[in-house]
């Protein structure tokens, strides 16, 4: 349970090194890592992440695409992202031998336990997480579907894809072609059919739409973003910190969770994008300006946490039990 | 009588039905006492939204299972599914429904209960033992007003915490009752199973709470 005043994450390091690093299209390397002691690594959900750290405090997660059980090597397929943070180009320039410092795998976005049948939708790199559910769902006999969306020549994974699904995949070049089709496998889904969706916002909002004009329940639709949150324009304000007795001003040109490392505080975090849930943080007082996309709508509502690597104040104050 | 917190027993409890929007609707009432609630219902659902009707008889057997078994197999996902009737012909179709894969979203379950007025479940008195009444009846009067009931003394399924096994029988939720299976005495506690469709049922004797 995590509850006010309890926001430190129990966490496990791992000592990793490169095996091997391969390109799978122009922009996307396969990076497997292996346990640098030797021997198997944790076990992980299918769709779970592992965090790399790329610079002192800095962590990126990819998703692994394995089926997460029992493995002797991590694998991670990473988009270069131009422009960027840097922590893709850090990931593309590893090589053989390589050591890299790794957060455990986290899970954020496993298969529902009690669905009786998978229906996978990805958009371009979205499909990591995915290919680590078809894996699994094909290793346990599950029924599943899986529609995948890239441009034509660009899309990693698809003959391993090819192999491993048979005609249960279905590729579209664009979201259009996908569209048609998926409006039709929506409304034909037998009941208890759990709809997973990783990509870029735009096709998860696409798609969660299609699922819930045709009255899929919230808890029947499963996504995960791929991307930044939404960030919006930034103005400043000022969180009051009531354990420290701090008073912390946040500029328009930092994050709230900047200007809190700023002055000394640790505030544990991964992605700082909103998306994944690492720095999720109790407020006192003060209204938030919700920015992430991990708090339900119910929570964002309840206005009890803030997500400091996206969120601000929505006036001009914020308190929080710092 | 027993007492339990109201907001920590996970008896069952039943707000009034209120007809979500569907891409499609299974309505299924067990027995005719339950088919107006059902028809009252389905007065609010949209036009020209696809309303499958199936009526049963008010008992628990192989052909209702089967049937039952049957219509929700063929349905697909953005249907809601109305289950009427006595609550516990209600738990047990929604513990089907649930194991063939509707989730509680999809469901509407519709609880008539024509024997006996609603037990009273309450709030605990300070030290465990008998209930305060001045408390189960502020507690009564709360539930009328919120529209939630609990069933009263109408038949219900015990699990056997002795031989593991579930049975039909008549008793309020700490009443008593012999096991046909064990011929254990059981008090039935204000804990049920949904999975199981079944309120659990300790061998008296043992006082789980020392």
């Amino acid at each position: 349970m995590t509850g006010p005043g309890q926001v430190t994450a129990r966490r496990t390091d791992l000592a990793l090194a490169v095996a091997s690093s391969i390109p799978l299209t122009a922009d996307v390397r396969q990076l497997t890592l292996v346990a640098r002691a030797g021997g198997r690594l944790p076990s992980y959900p299918p769709g779970a992440s592992l965090g790399l750290r790329w610079r002192p405090g800095r962590v990126n997660s990819y998703s692994l695409t394995g089926d997460g059980d029992s493995p002797l090597a991590y694998r991670v397929s990473v988009l270069r992202v131009p422009g960027g943070n840097g922590g893709s180009a850090w990931a593309h320039a590893l090589r053989e031998g390589a050591a890299v410092e790794a957060i455990a795998p986290r899970s954020a976005f496993a298969p529902a336990a009690r669905a009786r049948r998978h229906l996978l939708v990805a958009g371009g790199i979205g499909i990591t997480p995915l290919l680590s559910h078809a894996r699994w769902h094909v290793r346990w006999g599950n029924e599943f579907a899986l529609y995948y969306v890239d441009r034509p020549g660009r899309a990693p994974h698809l003959e391993e894809l090819r192999d491993l699904c048979g005609a249960r995949l279905r590729v579209y070049a664009g979201r259009d072609e996908l569209r048609a089709d998926l409006d039709r496998a929506l409304a034909g889904q037998p009941l208890g059919t759990q709809l997973y969706v990783c990509g870029p916002l735009g096709m998860i909002d696409a798609v969660t739409a299609a699922a819930r004009a045709l009255h899929w329940p919230d808890g029947r639709i499963s996504f995960e973003a791929f991307g930044a949150a939404d960030e919006g324009p930034r103005a400043p304000f000022r969180a009051s910190l009531t354990e420290s007795g701090c008073r912390v001003e946040v500029s328009a040109t930092e994050t709230l969770l900047e200007a809190l490392e700023r002055e000394g505080l640790h505030v544990p975090s991964m992605c700082r994008q909103g998306i994944c849930g690492e720095c999720r943080t109790p407020v006192r007082s003060g209204r938030v300006d919700h920015r992430d996309l991990v708090l339900s709508a119910a929570e964002k509502a309840g206005g009890q946490w803030v997500m400091p690597c996206v969120s601000r104040a929505a006036d001009s104050e914020l308190e929080l039990p710092l | 009588m027993v007492s339990a917190r109201l907001d920590w027993t996970s008896a069952p409890r039943w707000p009034a039905p209120e007809l979500p929007a569907a891409a499609s609707y299974l309505a299924c009432w067990f027995g005719d006492a339950a088919r107006p609630g059902v028809q009252a219902l389905l007065a609010g659902a949209g036009a020209g939204v696809p309303v499958r009707l199936a009526g049963f008889a008010d008992r628990w057997d192989g052909g209702t299972e089967a049937e039952l078994r049957r219509l929700i197999g063929e349905c697909h996902t953005g249907v809601r599914i109305i289950l009427a009737g006595p609550e516990a012909i209600v738990l047990r179709s929604m513990a089907l429904a649930g194991q063939l894969g509707a989730s509680a979203e999809e469901l509407v379950p519709v609880a008539i209960e024509a024997a006996a007025a609603p037990e009273k479940i309450t709030a605990r008195s300070a030290e465990r033992g008998l209930p305060d009444q001045a408390e189960a009846q502020a507690g009564a009067e709360a539930r009328a007003v919120d529209g939630w009931y609990v069933s009263g003394i109408a038949g219900r399924r015990v699990f056997c915490a002795a031989c593991r096994r579930s049975f039909d029988a008549v008793a309020a939720i700490g009443g008593m009752v012999s096991c046909p299976g064990c011929a254990a005495e059981l008090i039935v506690d204000s804990r049920f199973s949904r999975p199981h469709a079944s309120f659990f049922g300790w061998p008296a004797g043992l006082d789980l709470h020392q």
